[in-house]
């Protein structure tokens, strides 16, 4: 029985290991409110889901008890899941269309905040501003050299986003009215990727949201309106969306005291925090 | 020899008959104990699920991407356009650019690793003094332990600005690629042409040199086209790594549908498009996907299979 004494000692070891990994440890300290337990779960757009999932790490820290599950999928898988029930909370980065209005007609969308999408070159290209009809051209792939804009004479690098992200989603519908994008550009998959390729490539444009456009990129004037927090709010920046939280009907419970903390000052200012325009200080 | 293999002399007289399940029939090995049985059937069992998890795969993959294939028909394959989700032309399903892009950056890949690989799997075996190997020996298996993010890291971070300045263009390239799939492709084609040629009997190399041709005529003429069908064996799996090689591709490429017109141009392939848009695809979509993954999975049945088949004519 001797030379079987390790094989045993290894699975002990492995089940204890596995045992243990299904206790989760309970970090809420404090719980102030609540009494109430439950579950929320969102669904939804990706542009969206990072902000979600902040609020809902700090909504759990107040409320104990209460889990609130984030997930993603695209704005359109969102609105379905809310509109059939399968989430409490819809997200969306766009607004219902009519279809969808027709489809589920009691969706109740609320907005929360307001993003805007910013046109990212690198910070050694001299062009500072584009009109709205330049950086159409530009992204259908009309506009293929920055002398073309006022620039230098070098070809134009369009950095897409992959298909399904919301901010692509955003720059077809609000900047191209849904028209098509240039095949010809490199598509990078996330926002960091996007801003990390334009900071070493002195050729090229891309977009990110407004809110993650930091100092190793620059971000274009459109129509001469730079994308900053106040044109944002105050919506003289045109390219811009406002990120919904939709309920089925009117929100009732967890899902109503959610909804109640992202639009209370908490919320709002974790909003702010992050570089989105709370909907409280926009127009 | 254990205790329990030696018969008590009782036993020898009377020897028991091994009772009901005798695996014999299937092992050919005469079972003498339950332990035994109990090993045989643990590793038929591991054998079995090796195959059944592969064809549960070919399985799955099929079963979803071909009514799509069935419905859209060949132009999935000769369509340029892949326009999966926005625009004007949205749900097109065109991936021609796309199967070129994996080919030529496979074979690219393969183009260059090979002579590098080969060239260094000599100087290993023949030329190079034992300090020397002892130095590059770990350091080559070190190349193959290196995660494929880190190349693609690497890639992004070193290759692809280098591109960018010395030959313009995006940088994100086919050549970008070629140099990150080549190394990686390394270790596994040195390695294995390293054993290849090692393996090849001492009476070749010394008989040959005992005619008076010199170390390298022997290795030309004599060494090589001895190990040919290892080194081939070699590139064999250095295709299948660099064919399906994802993460680094994703980092490098640059992921656009078109037909490259030149080495800087950037590329997209079946690996990465799958990759790329896997996360937040959707109904139609991500039936294309899958239709994409029986693509990818047919060439690669297509490139082995005739790998081997050459392999096969050679010996």
């Amino acid at each position: 029985m001797k030379k079987y004494a390790p094989l045993a000692l290894v699975a002990i070891i492995v089940a204890i290991v596995v045992m243990s990994a299904g206790c989760t440890a309970n970090t809420n300290q404090t719980g102030n409110q609540t009494g109430t337990a439950g579950k929320v779960q969102l669904a939804g757009s990706t542009s969206v889901q990072p902000h979600a999932e902040n609020l809902a790490k700090a909504f759990m820290a107040n409320n104990t008890g209460v889990q609130v599950l984030v997930q993603g999928g695209g704005s359109s898988s969102g609105i379905t899941a809310v509109g059939e029930g399968t989430a409490d909370i819809g997200m969306s980065s766009r607004n219902i269309t009519a279809s969808e209005m027709a489809k589920y007609p009691d969706l109740k969308p609320v907005s929360i905040c307001v993003d805007g999408i910013a046109f990212i070159v690198h910070p050694s290209n001299s062009v500072s501003s584009l009109t709205t009809s330049q950086a159409r051209d530009i992204f259908t792939g009309n506009i293929t050299n920055w002398a073309q804009v006022g620039g230098k004479n070098a070809p134009i690098n369009v950095v897409n986003r992959e298909a399904g992200s919301g901010t692509r989603d955003g720059v077809v519908s609000l900047l191209l009215n849904g028209g098509n994008l240039t095949t010809g550009g490199v598509t990078q998959s996330s926002t960091g990727a996007v801003r990390s390729f334009v900071a070493g490539d002195p050729n090229s444009i891309g977009y990110i949201s407004s809110a993650e456009v930091t100092s190793i990129v620059k971000a274009v004037s459109i129509d001469g309106v730079a994308p900053t927090f106040d044109n944002v709010a105050n919506r003289s920046y045109k390219i811009q969306r406002d990120f919904l939280l939709i309920t089925k009907g009117s929100p009732t419970g967890l899902a109503k005291s959610f909804l109640d903390y992202v639009l209370g000052s908490g919320g709002q200012a974790l909003l702010k925090a992050d570089g989105e325009v709370p909907i409280s200080e926009a127009k | 020899m254990r205790e329990s293999d030696v018969l008590s002399p009782e036993e020898q007289l009377s020897p028991k008959k091994p009772v009901s399940l005798n695996l014999s029939i299937l092992t050919g090995a005469r079972v003498r104990n339950i332990k035994e049985r109990f090993i045989e059937l643990f590793l038929l069992i591991c054998a079995i699920s090796s195959v059944l998890i592969i064809f549960l795969i070919i399985y799955f993959i099929f079963s979803q991407g071909l009514p799509f294939l069935a419905e859209v028909g060949p132009s999935f394959l000769t369509g340029s356009i892949w326009r999966p989700t926005d625009g004007f032309a949205a749900g097109t399903w065109g991936i021609f650019p796309i199967i070129i892009g994996s080919l030529l950056v496979t074979l690219g890949a393969i183009g260059i690793g090979t002579p590098l690989g080969v060239a260094c799997a000599v100087f290993l075996a023949e030329l190079a003094p034992p300090y020397m190997r002892r130095i590059l020996t770990p350091s080559i298996n070190a190349l193959a332990g290196v995660p494929s993010v880190v190349y693609g890291f690497f890639g992004l971070i070193v290759i692809v600005p280098w591109i960018r300045d010395q030959f313009g263009g995006f940088g994100a390239s086919v050549l970008a690629c070629w140099i990150i799939l080549a190394i990686m492709i390394l270790p596994t084609v040195i390695s294995i042409s390293q054993d290849s040629i090692r393996a090849v009997p001492r009476e070749y190399k010394e008989g040959s040199l005992a005619l008076g041709a010199t170390h390298w005529q022997t290795i030309r003429s004599v060494l090589l086209p001895a190990a040919s069908s290892g080194i081939v064996a070699s590139v064999i799996l250095g295709m299948g790594r660099a064919i399906g090689e994802t993460m680094a591709v994703l980092m490098v490429a640059g992921n656009t549908v078109r037909i490259p017109v030149s080495v800087t141009s950037p590329v997209s392939t079946l690996t990465a498009q799958i990759a790329l848009e896997m996360a937040y695809a959707s109904g139609a979509h991500r039936e294309a996907l899958f239709a994409m993954g029986i693509v990818l999975f047919v060439i690669i049945m297509i490139l082995t299979g005739a790998a081997n088949l050459a392999l096969r004519r050679r010996i």
